[in-house]
């Protein structure tokens, strides 16, 4: 265990040696991220132009769920996103043969390589905007709330890692998969506005097989005191079942890995 | 002799068929990846239609008007249907960087010794992938507007058939010319491919894909319904609706046509400009 | 016991069959038909500890994929291999630690920093211990010579620079299996050189055991004692690699350049087989006891320009295997 954290800090060293030398393009990424936050508040804000409260949710809760997913998301980019991204290129392309060869976990290996600096700046900027519209609507969150909302942060992030990681182990399968940008895209909507707005069935579907309301939903919940606690125990056991799952498609795929040459 | 006429008199166009054709050839190659990316691309449309609901009944509870700038709410959910056919011609994902990179990767000289000119060549390209596209779209779009049926409120007349196609010619004419223009300033900016997020950002915000530009602030309207972007999206949903008065709609198509005219101008002044410098600098 | 035991391996792959042209994309959207192409065909071979054996063959002939199944990056069709005991494709981290690959065509290291830092990566995932790591990395870079460019971006290294470190961040564990795929390859001569003689020393000192693949007879000529023919994933030849030459290049290639023109091919037959014939160039095919002759009868008869005496390529070494059949 302590091998691989010590792995981990030393990759995302490598990493941050990486990033040094391409600095626009850490600040650019910055600047997007950033543009992309405000054109959610844009959003927000035309809809509750039209009414005060929707399904029950005021605006300002609503930006606390926007925060919420906007830590998340940019947590996972931080550190799996472009690892799933390359991973799909590695299978097609046949360039996992050293991470398989590797005395370690391969799926640690291909999963945490890269880290992206900008999103880990980025997240902050998500937990400055949960702590305004927290103040807004004079909520104090206690230290056992805080530590909550952590827990399940982290959770959340390993759910979308699942997520994503699954879809590009297809590749194994179906020889390409470069429409996985779109698909996590399209996957994230469901996350980014309250569960209630959906019928039951959808509802259900999004707690369980596409578990987008636990990430972002949960977490924010847990802030503005719209979660019943018996959804946290759920939760965590659905991230942890996702990560087992991971494990056994990522075995199974790499029987059919071709290791094409170049 | 006879051979090489026979090649020469199948030109110009035969050539750029044959790129059109491998191109189609190669995405149709990944079956399972573009069934999969053509249906999922309507996923977003379920929390829009949740979403909108929830704002339309709120309203209603609150004893509110039940339509948002004359938009109802079936209004609301035919607009982001449209959307989808709108922006399936005026996106063209991939040209900004792949032109940009053929730049700065000096890859620009493999197609500068061929006689073929280069901007026809992306066009090409990028209308293949539009084959596959649609293609695939024959068999994910009917299945989709047939379950959104009941939202669909107006008739469009013939008129207003005639004004969408045409609408979309414009899309797809902006929609390619800009991103032949934002690739090309790669070169004078090498490091422009990273700015594509920013740009596709605005493209996305100000062609109304994100919200119906007549929902946005009264101070906006000029000045966005005169942007080219308005074109790549809001503007042919709206026409097809039947939002825009049969009065309004030749001044609309001609200033559609004017900001293909101007793109086009733009484009090639660029890529004469730019040419000179990439010739001087040794590519 | 041999350290290396593999039994009647296949690896079989299916692929897609595309018509051609564009009508042919649009069928296989929606019908598809496959081929099977046996990339490995009941290849079986033992290897004895400390040995440094050659594989060779045409390219595609299944020599890359054999290593990879030894390495356990790719699953069997069927067969078994045993390295040291272990069945690779169980990727037990045991195993893992003691073998090592490089390959020619691949790389390892982090394209975007220096070679120092995958290097240190490596010793911490292959849990090398400091002492062990400088003492190596002093031996090794000095052995290679490449000290002075730890600190350089990988993506600015040459080739040869490249594979040297590649071949360290392969041997910092100081693996008892080694396989070697196509390490020379794109190389100038002398970097080729180099790592030859590298390779060579190595397996002398450490009795590793190496498995080489290459496209090049001088690596093998260099290295290899025994080797293994493979082609159309069948194994064609196993044995010492005198007995290839003897067997099947008999004969070296004369290429002459005239200084005038005009030599007809009937001057030349007596000399050799005339395998190429312009009007100021010709290859002869002569027998290896012949060439001498031959080549002063040539100096003496015509008006030479340049002449060059050089072996049959691998290929045709191969290609003539076939023909005759092997014992």
């Amino acid at each position: 265990m302590g091998r691989y954290i010590r792995l981990t800090g030393l990759m995302m060293k490598n990493c941050l040696i990486r990033e040094m030398q391409f600095k626009t393009n850490f600040l650019v990424r910055l600047l997007t991220e950033f543009m992309w936050l405000g054109m959610q508040f844009i959003y927000i804000g035309v809809i509750y132009g039209q009414t005060n409260s929707i399904v029950g949710w005021s605006m300002w809760q609503m930006v606390v769920l926007a925060g919420t997913n906007h830590v998340i998301t940019q947590l996972f980019e931080a550190l799996f996103y472009d690892n799933c991204i390359r991973l799909t290129d590695q299978i097609r392309q046949g360039d996992l043969d050293f991470n398989l060869i590797k005395p370690i976990n391969t799926q640690f290996l291909v999963s945490l390589r890269y880290t992206d600096y900008s999103s880990i700046a980025n997240s902050t900027i998500g937990l400055g905007v949960i702590i305004f519209a927290l103040n807004k609507l004079s909520v104090t969150v206690g230290w056992g709330d805080a530590f909550l909302f952590a827990a399940l942060v982290v959770n959340s992030v390993l759910i979308y890692y699942t997520m994503l990681f699954t879809l590009s182990v297809w590749t194994f399968w179906i020889g390409r998969s470069n429409n996985l940008m779109e698909l996590y895209w399209q996957f994230g909507q469901f996350s980014r506005y309250p569960g209630d707005i959906y019928p039951w069935l959808i509802r259900a579907m999004l707690k369980t097989v596409i578990p987008m309301l636990i990430v972002s939903n949960f977490p924010a919940g847990v802030l503005i005191h719209k979660l019943e606690s018996g959804w946290i125990f759920y939760g965590f056991a659905m991230g942890i079942s996702f990560l087992i799952f991971t494990v056994w498609i990522w075995q199974k795929g790499l029987q059919r890995y071709r290791s094409a040459s170049s | 002799m006879s051979t090489a006429a026979a090649t020469i008199s199948k030109t110009p166009f035969h050539k750029y068929w044959v790129i059109l054709s491998t191109r189609t050839q190669e995405d149709m190659a990944y079956r399972a990846n573009y069934v999969f990316g053509a249906i999922f691309r309507f996923l977003p449309l379920v929390t829009l239609i949740f979403l909108w609901y929830a704002v339309y009944q709120a309203r209603k509870a609150g004893g509110g008007d039940l339509t948002i700038r004359g938009m109802t709410f079936q209004d609301m959910i035919t607009y982001n249907v449209l959307m989808y056919v709108a922006r399936g011609f005026s996106s063209v994902p991939g040209t900004t960087s792949d032109i940009s990179k053929d730049i700065k990767d000096g890859l620009l000289n493999r197609y500068l010794i061929k006689p073929i000119n280069y901007l026809w060549y992306q066009v090409m390209y990028r209308l293949a992938h539009k084959l596959v596209f649609w293609y695939v779209a024959l068999f994910t779009f009917p299945p989709i507007f047939f379950l959104m049926r009941h939202y669909f409120s107006h008739t469009p007349t013939l008129l207003e058939w005639g004004t969408f196609v045409i609408s979309l010619f414009t899309a797809f004419s902006i929609g390619m010319l800009f991103c032949s223009i934002i690739g090309m300033l790669a070169f004078w900016f090498l490091e422009i491919s990273t700015f594509l997020f920013v740009i596709m950002m605005i493209e996305f915000f100000l062609s109304g894909q994100m919200i119906p530009l007549n929902i946005l602030p009264a101070s906006m309207q000029p000045f966005l319904t005169f942007s080219p972007f308005g074109y790549e999206g809001y503007w042919p949903c709206m026409i097809l609706m039947g939002k825009v008065p049969q009065t309004q709609l030749p001044q609309l198509l001609g200033i559609g046509f004017l900001w293909v005219g101007v793109f086009y101008l733009i484009s090639l002044v660029i890529w004469k400009m730019g040419l000179k410098r990439y010739s001087a600098v040794g590519g | 016991m041999p350290i290396i035991e593999v039994e009647n391996l296949s690896k079989i792959y299916r692929t897609q069959k595309r018509l051609p042209g564009l009508g042919g994309a649009v069928q296989g959207l929606f019908n598809r038909q496959y081929t099977e192409v046996r990339a490995v065909d009941g290849v079986s071979f033992n290897i004895e500890e400390g040995e440094l054996v050659g594989f060779l063959g045409p390219n595609g002939a299944g020599k890359t994929t054999t290593l990879k199944m030894l390495s356990g990056i790719l699953y069997p069709t069927s067969g078994t291999v045993k390295v040291m005991g272990f069945t690779p494709s169980e990727r037990k981290n045991e195993y893992r630690r003691q073998f090592a690959l490089v390959m020619g065509q691949k790389n390892q290291l982090w394209w975007d920093l220096p070679a120092q830092e995958s290097l240190y990566l490596n010793k911490e995932i292959y849990g090398v211990s400091d002492e062990a790591y400088k003492h190596v990395m002093d031996e090794m870079t000095e052995l290679l010579q490449v000290k002075k460019l730890l600190g350089i971006m990988v993506r600015e290294l040459s080739l040869g620079e490249r594979m040297k470190f590649e071949l360290i961040a392969s041997l910092l564990h100081k693996p008892r299996v080694l396989f070697l795929d196509e390490p020379t390859i794109g190389l100038d001569v002398v970097a080729q050189k180099n790592i030859r003689e590298f390779i060579k020393d190595y397996n002398r000192r450490t009795k590793t055991t190496i498995i080489l693949t290459s496209h090049y007879m001088n690596d093998i000529q260099a290295l290899c004692e025994r080797v293994v023919v493979i082609n159309q994933g069948k194994k064609v030849f196993d044995g010492m690699l005198d007995a290839v030459v003897e067997q099947f290049s008999q004969t070296k290639l004369i290429s002459v350049t005239f200084k005038n023109g005009g030599v007809s091919r009937e001057q030349l037959t007596s000399l050799g087989e005339v395998m190429e014939l312009t009007k100021v160039k010709a290859v002869l095919k002569v027998p290896r006891e012949n060439v001498k002759k031959a080549s002063n009868a040539i100096l003496t008869d015509f008006d030479v320009d340049d002449i060059n005496i050089e072996e049959v390529p691998i290929e045709e070494v191969i290609e003539r295997m076939f023909k005759e059949g092997v014992k």
